[in-house]
């Protein structure tokens, strides 16, 4: 079972917009693909991915997020004097649950087609050397977002 | 005054920290675990009055922890409002078996939340002096 592109756009318009902007309670905008503002800079970025599985589906849904976006997002979310935790974890934290929410609503897409998956739990990892108008039309079902002054990657691959 | 206990069971810290932000206006002891396995142990130390639980968790998901808790006579009526990025109706109905309260989809709105607790705790305003 898989999507098509203007399904799994869709799709993912849906989950970024219901997410971002209850999180961070900021607008998000979907850009096209060839839009000339999208930076070509390597920035380092924490990419965050789980599955959304049935029988009949795997579903894999990857969020890039930069690792400044999600620095500020915790700078704004929590108390400053809150140090329970460093930097670093606390965005690798958020990054996990960001990509955890957008699953939740990628996996009501196929909840409203009958199959009721099961969620994974997100990983995520460090990628400093991340490029967002690279492989921009070669991956299938990559989407980008723009979001409180920063630009997001979401990819959602089904097979 | 006895400061209402709300213990938040959920492997995001950011989750944990939300809920912590969420209720300091309010006279509440927030506890804390990463799973269901902590969660349960934190209950019988410290018997708080609402649980806040997520479904997907490691060691102990929150379908095993609520089980537990159901099983036990001393923890049976124990109030628990399922915090979840899984919306499924099917989920949403097992939890419901196993006596669940309330049901909130992730990303929540502070209200909302506050909205649901306030329906099974007393939440007192903090008086800053």
């Amino acid at each position: 079972m898989s999507l098509s592109e203007s399904e799994s756009r869709q799709i993912a318009e849906s989950a970024m917009c219901r997410v971002l902007q209850t999180v961070m309670n900021s607008p998000v905008m979907a850009l096209n693909t060839d839009d000339s503002r999208i930076p070509n800079n390597a920035i380092p970025c924490l990419e965050g991915s789980t599955s959304i599985s049935h029988h009949r589906l795997l579903c894999t849904v990857r969020l890039q997020v930069p690792q400044r976006f999600a620095e500020m997002a915790i700078g704004l979310l929590f108390d400053p004097g809150d140090n329970r935790v460093s930097k670093i974890p606390a965005a690798l934290d958020f990054v996990s649950e960001l990509c955890n929410m957008v699953a939740g609503k990628v996996s009501e897409f196929w909840s409203s087609q009958g199959l009721i998956c099961l969620i994974g739990i997100p990983t995520v990892r460090f990628n400093p050397d991340f490029k967002l108008d690279s492989g921009w039309n070669m991956e299938v079902g990559r989407t980008h977002w723009f979001c409180a002054g920063h630009w997001l990657g979401l990819v959602i691959e089904t097979e | 005054m006895t400061p209402v206990k709300i213990l938040s069971v959920d492997d995001s810290q950011t989750i944990r920290r939300l809920i912590g932000r969420v209720f300091r206006p309010f006279e509440c002891e927030i506890l804390e675990a990463e799973n269901g396995e902590e969660g349960l142990s934190v209950i019988r130390s410290n018997r708080p009055d609402l649980v806040i639980l997520d479904y997907n968790m490691p060691v102990m998901d929150g379908i095993s922890f609520l089980r537990q808790i159901r099983a036990d006579p001393d923890l049976r009526r124990l109030a628990v409002i399922m915090l979840t990025a899984d919306s499924s109706p099917e989920k949403i109905s097992i939890v419901a078996r196993l006596g669940v309260r309330d049901y909130l989809i992730k990303p929540f709105l502070d209200a909302e939340l506050l909205a649901k607790a306030g329906r099974l705790v007393k939440l007192v305003p903090r008086v800053i002096s």
